[in-house]
């Protein structure tokens, strides 16, 4: 079924452990595919967190290897790979001292070298589309839960990455916050930009996600289309965990 | 220790302009220091190998040695071996040096406690690690540090009586050739109101500058 | 040059012998006005208030520089190094007071109500329950000051003071080496003060660590 799609992200072989009997990601193989919206889910622990993190090297492999887009994810082209991949927090880590339009601009001004005038007109536009355009010269700290998060995805989105990466976009929200950030994302998904997302906001999987993976201690378990991974995982654990959690 | 106006009345002329000349110090030595402090403390955050543990040495001797010292070194040793700096230069550099080593000591102190999440989402916009101290962590860190840095400062204005045993005419040394000539101790009771004036001045600013850079998170 | 150095340390050990006067006494004196001034502080008595907050603003606005030489010529028949125990110790004092009065207000409230509703006296509540829970919690900073302290004693050489640096004037008559001079001054100011805040750090650290368990 992906024959007509390109690779954007494959991990091959990855093997990643903090202490030397921790293993958090065990030999673990995966392809995401470009104009996806990948969603990953699993208990606490299983190693989420950690494997978005090493695609844009906020974590560093032991062995194996992660290609995006064909390059390898090392030092070396670390800060190539993050331009090309933005990331969205589950504390949302907007830069306090900064008005949120500042927080966007910060990333193509410095690290893509472009200028003010010609993001800003492209920034003011994704902050209508997450419903901020009246906020854009409030600083953080002036925002609600739901608001940084949406902030903190135009400040994803002013990169033009060719893929967003999500952890946990919405565990740190208040309930009543939380569809306001998945709206946002569900637009996203439509727009068929590539996400790989982890949550475990099941309802958003099945309306937005292209596929679903089910992560159980550093291994991937299981993926695939939303439809079938609800009624048939084909995994047993899978189903334990949906049970528990729908 | 009684207080004699006739010390005023003919002195005044150069108690003035020592009052000058120890603002003046005061002012230019601590921006010096800041400035260096805040230089030290991006070398330090930047993580260089070997840099750092030069930097960790030079912030332990200055800070563990004393201020009067330092000054004598640079005042009385360095001629000795070729280097003779004029006595301005002595106590800026010494100032630098020294208050240099415990505002960067502060600075880096806040620098730590910016949440690490921070760093990575400047790491994620694929900022080079100084873009990311200097346009993330810093600004965060110096907002922080403003109470701390301020109480630091005000010891920056005792710091220049040290300047009266360089050579330097400040207050002190003033006061001290008021003593020598006249035998009267007001000099240094108008030295010493001096001195509490410039700290009451600067415990003023301070707060306004405390209360500008509180931020929420 | 060995020679020379051996000289120096030689002449500068006399000057140790002032210090060792001059430091414990002024550390033992600036922690009693410290813990009276720090409890004054603390109780907040109606006009007594204001002299210790007086007293704390003149001695942190104040040079030690200055006030050891207002003192010392206004006060001739004194000699200098009794001079010097006494300004050190008020100057010092002051900055103990501080440090104690934040480590009393740091005990939690409640602590001072269980003392209350047993009926204890200020005095009694201050001696038994409050005091023995400040000193861990105010070491690390009670030491920050006391090195503080020890680099300040550099400064009663202005007042005649034969310490390390009026000795290290008179070797250079003899060996004319002035960094090597002020470097051995350095040294030995370094090798007490290091030592003093790695202590602290430590005591800090297993403070910390008592603390949290
Ligand atoms: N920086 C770290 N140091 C040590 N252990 C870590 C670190 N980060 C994560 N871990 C451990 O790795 C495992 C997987 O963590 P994580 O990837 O955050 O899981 P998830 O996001 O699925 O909840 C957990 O056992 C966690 O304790
Ligand atoms: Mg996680």
């Amino acid at each position: 079924m992906n024959q007509n799609k390109q690779i954007i992200v494959e991990f091959k072989d990855v093997v990643k452990q903090f202490e030397k009997d921790l293993v958090v990601l065990d030999h673990l193989n995966m392809n995401f595919y470009d104009g996806e919206t990948h969603v990953l889910c699993g208990r606490s622990g299983a190693g989420k967190s950690t494997l978005i993190r090493c695609i844009n090297y906020l974590e560093k492999i032991n062995s194996g290897q992660i290609l995006v887009e064909g390059e390898p994810v090392t030092k070396k082209h670390a800060r190539t790979i993050r331009k090309k991949c933005a990331m969205v927090f589950q504390s949302f880590n907007l830069f306090p001292h900064m008005t949120i339009l500042e927080n966007a601009l910060l990333g193509p001004m410095k690290a893509l070298g472009q200028h003010k005038g010609e993001m800003i007109d492209q920034i003011g536009t994704y902050f209508e589309k997450v419903g901020l355009e009246n906020k854009m010269d409030a600083l953080p700290g002036e925002l609600s839960g739901g608001q940084k998060q949406r902030a903190a995805i135009v400040r994803a989105l002013a990169m033009n990455p060719d893929l967003i990466l999500f952890d946990e976009p919405t565990s740190a929200l208040d309930p009543e916050m939380i569809g306001e950030v998945l709206n946002v994302m569900e637009k996203l998904a439509d727009e068929g930009r590539t996400m790989i997302v982890v949550t475990h906001e099941m309802g958003f999987a099945r309306v937005a996600a292209d596929k679903i993976s089910f992560m159980d201690a550093g291994k991937i378990v299981s993926t695939c289309a939303p439809d079938k991974f609800f009624t048939d995982p084909g995994h047993e654990s899978v189903e334990r965990f949906l049970k528990q959690i729908l | 220790m009684s207080f004699n106006l006739y010390v005023l009345f003919d002195w005044w002329p150069q108690i003035l302009s020592a009052f000058g000349t120890t603002v003046f110090y005061f002012i230019v030595c601590s921006i010096a220091a800041v400035l260096f402090a805040i230089f030290i403390s991006i070398l330090l955050a930047m993580r260089i190998r070997g840099l750092t543990t030069i930097l960790r040495i030079y912030i332990t001797v200055f800070r563990n040695t004393p201020l009067l010292v330092q000054l004598f070194l640079l005042f009385y040793g360095l001629p000795f071996i070729g280097i003779s700096l004029p006595a301005f230069l002595c106590a800026l550099i010494g100032i630098m040096l020294n208050e240099g080593a415990f505002i960067s000591e502060i600075i880096r102190g806040y620098i730590e406690s910016v949440p690490k999440g921070d760093w990575e989402a400047g790491e994620s916009l694929a900022l080079s690690r100084f873009q990311v101290i200097r346009y993330a962590v810093l600004p965060q860190a110096l907002r922080d540090a403003v109470p701390a840095m301020t109480g630091q400062i005000s010891i920056v204005i005792k710091d220049t009586s040290l300047f009266s045993m360089i050579m330097i005419s400040e207050l002190t040394r003033v006061s001290n050739s008021i003593y020598a000539r006249t035998f009267d101790t007001t000099g240094f009771l108008i030295s010493a109101i001096c001195y509490l004036l410039l700290f009451l001045i600067l415990s003023v600013v301070s707060k306004q500058i405390e209360k500008r850079f509180k931020v929420k998170r | 040059m060995v020679a020379d150095y051996l000289t120096i340390i030689n002449f500068l050990s006399a000057g140790l012998l002032a210090l060792l006067k001059v430091i414990p006494i002024s550390m033992v004196l600036s922690l009693i006005i410290g813990i009276i001034v720090g409890v004054l502080g603390y109780l907040q008595i109606p006009i007594l208030k204001y002299i210790v907050t007086l007293y704390v603003t003149i001695m942190r606005g104040l040079p030690p520089l200055t006030l050891l030489l207002l003192v010392f010529f206004s006060g001739s028949f004194v000699s200098p190094i009794v001079t010097a125990i006494i300004v050190l110790s008020i100057y010092h004092g002051a900055y103990v007071a501080e440090i104690i009065r934040a480590g009393i207000m740091a005990i939690p409230k409640g602590q001072h109500e269980g003392a209350d509703s047993i009926g204890l006296s200020v005095l009694s509540k201050m001696v038994h329950v409050i005091m023995p829970q400040v000193w861990l919690s105010i070491i690390p900073s009670l030491v920050g000051q006391y090195v503080i302290l020890i680099k300040d004693t550099t400064l009663i050489s202005a007042i005649g003071v034969m310490e390390l640096l009026n000795y290290a004037r008179q070797i250079m008559q003899v060996v004319y080496r002035p960094v090597g001079v002020y470097v051995v001054v350095a040294i030995f100011f370094f090798i007490i003060c290091y030592c003093l805040e790695r202590l602290s750090k430590y005591l800090e650290r297993r403070i910390k660590a008592k603390t949290i368990l």
